[in-house]
């Protein structure tokens, strides 16, 4: 088993592509943040306030003010509701359907060594990969924050930001082994690339509704809050978590049956 | 010309792709129907013109770029993918006609997503019972849709270049999740009118309920916009027309 972690490793080590995820971080996490001093704005404040409801209840509370606090939190909202599920789902499309592009199926499929294992090393990777994206992502959130000179820092809120961070990276990679089913299903990085773009969009769909703790796509944004509608943060309860983890046992087991019934390609 | 454009058409018979790209389309309105379910009733009533109007605001900014970029990674990348790219390369035929008749398709195929798009917002919007129902305001979100698709597809050749160099999807993908990370960014910093990725959040305002409205397009900025299509394609066919068969 070690074996096979080990040589997943070292499959990267060529690899261009941990550079390029960190490069879609940097632009994403660095640029999603020129949105709060278009928000900041008193003029826009007053448009976003006409609306009512929770509109006129986040100007109010001051979710738009350019803090350190709200910076950190856009920041991992834009991990939790959007490219975070597009990113992430690229690197389990990319550990997973490689195999089949690259023509080393044949190679992996036909190996005395059982099958299950280089699921599990797959699945290693992929949450080592994440959660340095993860924290790449509060990271480069941070240095923006600093260089654009906003005000109120605290390491309370910086730390208060990592525990989310690790949270919601937690939380959307229980979702990933589905991803992964659709790139072995698929042979291939497109199936499972529309999959993560679907599901980001039904998962946008649900926040505040009664659904919105009890779907995995959904749970990052409801914990973090979404600036963009705007929607609070708000806790998880403990119902959520044992959703999380059954989506990912769901997946995994559908990973396993896939990758256990999969013919070699020619 | 016309046999190729037939062939391009005729690889997509038994495909999935089209059908899969539908279904992200036919989803896509569900952001809008949680976007307005936020709103006051009391403060501000939602009619069918609003709902409408956040039809290309959802291409614009949250799926446009990224889907348009993976049927085009698609186009172009499956050569390779498939093995398909040394019966290509070796046809007695000009390697442009294949690259022309691509971007056909891909013009095509981005066509009729965006009416699906236009159809299914009016679809969701009718559903959710919205009152203000016109025609007026669908030809309004058509006319908008049709400059964001044009924006976005003229952005496309680079991606079909990015495809062919990388013999594969993994490079077009990463590069359209970068390109549509900076369009977003620097249209939300002000510079929709300057950065062709942006431009498309230009014509419809930051994903925002209600949108947060962006400077405006000038002349220069569809010239600038025309300017990366044309690099893009002659880049794009200068490189087919020197690439090696490698398979």
């Amino acid at each position: 088993m070690m074996r096979m972690i080990a040589a997943e490793f070292l499959k990267l080590k060529r690899s261009r592509m941990p550079m390029w995820s960190g490069l879609i971080v940097l632009v994403a996490a660095g640029l999603s943040l020129a949105v709060l001093p278009v928000l900041a704005d008193p003029k826009t404040q007053v448009e976003i306030a006409k609306s009512g409801g929770v509109f006129a209840k986040a100007v109010a509370a001051g979710a738009y003010q350019p803090t350190w606090t709200n910076y950190l939190r856009v920041g991992l909202q834009g991990m939790s509701g959007s490219w975070g599920i597009l990113t992430f789902g690229l690197v389990t499309a990319y550990i997973f359907g490689r195999e089949y592009k690259e023509g080393a199926a044949k190679t992996m499929l036909t190996l005395p060594i059982r099958r299950e294992y280089a699921i599990v090393a797959k699945l290693v990777v992929l949450a080592v990969w994440v959660l340095a994206l993860g924290i790449l992502s509060v990271a480069l959130t941070m240095a923006a924050t600093a260089i654009l000179g906003v005000g109120g820092f605290s390491w309370s809120a910086v730390l208060g930001n990592v525990d989310d961070t690790l949270q919601a990276t937690a939380l959307l990679y229980c979702t990933l082994p589905l991803v992964a089913w659709f790139a072995v299903r698929g042979r291939g990085y497109l199936q499972p690339m529309l999959f993560s773009l679907g599901v980001m969009m039904v998962g946008n769909a649900l926040v505040a509704t009664p659904a919105s703790p009890f779907v995995p796509w959904n749970m990052p944004l409801h914990l973090v809050g979404a600036s963009w509608y705007p929607v609070s943060p708000s806790p998880l309860v403990p119902l959520s978590w044992v959703v999380a983890v059954a989506v990912f046992v769901v997946g995994a087991a559908a990973l396993m049956w896939q990758i256990d019934h999969a013919d070699s390609p020619a | 010309m016309l046999r190729a454009l037939k062939a391009e058409f005729q690889k997509l018979k038994r495909a999935g792709m089209p059908l899969w790209t539908a279904l992200i389309v036919l989803v896509a309105p569900v952001v809008t129907v949680g976007m307005v379910s936020l709103a006051d009733n009391a403060t501000v009533v939602v009619t069918w013109g609003d709902f409408m109007r956040y039809g290309p605001q959802l291409v614009a900014s949250w799926y446009g770029a990224v889907l348009f970029g993976l049927v085009a990674a698609y186009l172009f990348g499956r050569e390779h993918g498939e093995g398909t790219e040394k019966q290509m390369f070796t046809l007695p035929l000009r390697r442009e006609y294949f690259f022309v008749a691509k971007m056909m398709v891909l013009a095509i195929w981005v066509a009729g997503l965006l009416l699906l798009s236009v159809a299914a917002q009016a679809a969701y919007a009718t559903l959710l019972g919205l009152p203000g129902a016109s025609w007026a305001s669908v030809a309004e979100c058509v006319t908008a849709e049709l400059k964001v698709a044009v924006l976005i597809y003229a952005t496309l050749p680079w991606v079909a270049l990015v495809a062919m160099i990388g013999k594969g999807y993994v490079a077009p993908l990463v590069y359209s999740a970068i390109t549509a990370a900076l369009g977003l960014g620097l249209a939300e910093a002000g510079w929709g009118r300057w950065f062709p990725w942006s431009m498309p959040l230009s014509v419809t305002g930051v994903a925002l309920f209600p949108s947060v409205p962006m400077p405006t397009l000038v002349a220069w900025s569809w010239a600038l916009i025309a300017l990366v299509f044309v690099s893009g394609t002659a880049a794009a066919v200068t490189y087919v027309d020197r690439a090696d068969n490698t398979q």
